[in-house]
């Protein structure tokens, strides 16, 4: 089997090869532990004994292995959070859901930072301002949730319809993934303000409470839908009292437990009835 | 795919090819070096689920990654270095460490220090052959795989000291038994 010819075709090598018999024992595994240990050092270094191997190999196992890398090498390469979340164990399938939300790219998420930084250097230069950036600062997290589940803007958006996948447990995974990344960008913002006090976080409870009452208007309406109403709700409200000067109105203590409050409800009635509603993530095409 | 004629090209210039996107190149180094890692391997695990991921996760990384072959030595050994360490891996996720002794059923020795033993003491199959299945799989992990203490440690599914003291015993009792 080894012929002659391969010794020529190996400059400075060995011209020993592995007989027949040894390279039958080593690729079935019944050759003994010095055997193979000597064929393995000798295989590294000669591929005609590497080649022979492959008459012993299943070639439908080597012809299975193929097509699976070259789907492998096909597929489109994940992109970088994809890799950071998977890395931070989160599932593939989520991670990819994750990636593919609209909020989480990098235009959508300067807009946000863009608006919010203007606000505060808007606060810095007229007291009045900080008004409106409070105003505006809940309404960040708030949008990037609707932009999550905005029909055309979503590119998994008919394959989630289509998929067995609980539309509640998308809502929440995105919801948490565009709260994670847009909450420190306000948060940012805040710290910017004149004077941080207590005024820096007062907007983080309503938007918690604004994004708990939105999810769960989602049972009777599209997310987009019920973020429009609960912002629209927020601004009918706050404008007026922030205008007026009634900061503490607005955002006091008085504010802030009921905001805590409207959270902790639209939470437990999420948690309760997480079996039985249905989530409307967007009418069909 | 299997049935193409034989590239004549080297494994170095194949490697060279993939890093420009040749699918042809990638097929036939694919050819010639999946047999004997899947022989290899399967020596080491005995799972041949996990083996066929392994395999699969190391040409992946091959094509992904040719332009990291530092162009010295073989390629072989290059894609072995790859195959053996995403094997340890793959094993540490897979499995309980319990289960990963009873892989090495056929227990192989160190092929350098076979030789290089062999030079010096005469008849050295006897010797290896006379350590128990642990230490010789202690010594192949270690000499013949290339692995370090931690990673043998890995695939044996011992903890790393316990690698260290049977490496030392095994010298030992080879010193013991040829001299």
């Amino acid at each position: 089997m080894t012929g002659e010819a391969d010794m020529t075709g190996e400059a400075g090598m060995t011209a020993w090869h592995l007989d027949p018999a040894a390279i039958r024992r080593y690729a079935q595994g019944t050759a003994p532990p010095d055997l193979a240990a000597s064929a393995e050092a000798h295989l590294m270094k000669c591929a005609a004994c590497r080649d022979e191997i492959s008459s012993y190999v299943d070639v439908r196992r080597v012809e299975a292995i193929w097509h699976e890398v070259i789907d492998r090498v096909d597929a489109p390469r994940r992109s970088g959070p994809e890799r950071l979340l998977a890395r931070l164990g989160v599932g593939e399938a989520t991670a990819r859901l994750v990636a593919a939300t609209p909020t989480l790219r990098g235009p959508w998420l300067l807009a946000v930072a863009g608006v919010l930084a203007l606000a505060a250097w808007a606060a810095q230069v007229d007291e009045r301002f900080l008004r409106m950036f409070l105003v505006v600062a809940p309404l960040g997290p708030l949008a990037g949730v609707a932009v999550a589940f905005a029909g055309g803007l979503d590119p998994t958006r008919e394959i989630g319809l289509a998929a067995p996948y609980s539309g509640l447990r998308l809502l929440l995974i995105r919801t948490a993934a565009v709260l994670a990344v847009t909450v420190p960008i306000v948060a940012a913002a805040g710290l910017a303000l004149p004077g941080s006090n207590w005024l820096a976080a007062a907007w983080l409870l309503p938007t918690a409470g604004l994004t708990c009452a939105a999810l769960a208007l989602t049972a009777r309406m599209t997310p987009v839908v019920a973020v429009g109403v609960v912002a629209t709700a927020w601004a009918l409200v706050t404008v007026p009292i922030a205008m007026a000067g009634h900061l503490d109105l607005a955002f006091g203590i008085g504010a802030q437990i009921f905001w805590l409050a409207v959270a902790v409800g639209g939470g437990t009635w999420l948690a309760v009835t997480r079996n039985t509603v249905t989530i409307k993530l967007g009418r069909s095409a | 795919m299997l049935t193409r004629p034989p590239d004549p090209r080297e494994d170095s210039q194949l490697l060279a090819a993939i890093i420009d996107g040749d699918r042809e190149a990638f097929a036939e180094l694919y050819r010639r070096h999946l047999p004997w890692l899947l022989v290899r391997l399967g020596r080491r695990c005995s799972s041949p689920e996990l083996v066929d991921e392994v395999v699969q996760d190391t040409f992946v990384a091959v094509w992904r990654s040719a332009g990291r072959w530092d162009r010295r030595g073989e390629v072989a050994a290059w894609i072995w270095g790859i195959g053996i360490r995403r094997l340890v891996d793959g094993l540490r996720r897979s499995r309980p460490p319990t289960d990963e002794l009873t892989q090495f059923d056929g227990v192989e020795t160190s092929a350098e220090e076979h030789v290089l033993l062999a030079v010096q003491y005469g008849d050295v199959g006897a010797a290896l052959a006379s350590l128990s299945p642990e230490l010789r799989a202690v010594v192949q992990a270690t000499v013949l795989d290339g692995l370090t203490t931690r990673e043998a440690a890995q695939l044996l599914g011992i903890p790393p000291g316990t690698v260290k003291t049977r490496m030392m015993r095994a010298r030992a009792l080879l010193r013991e038994r040829l001299a």
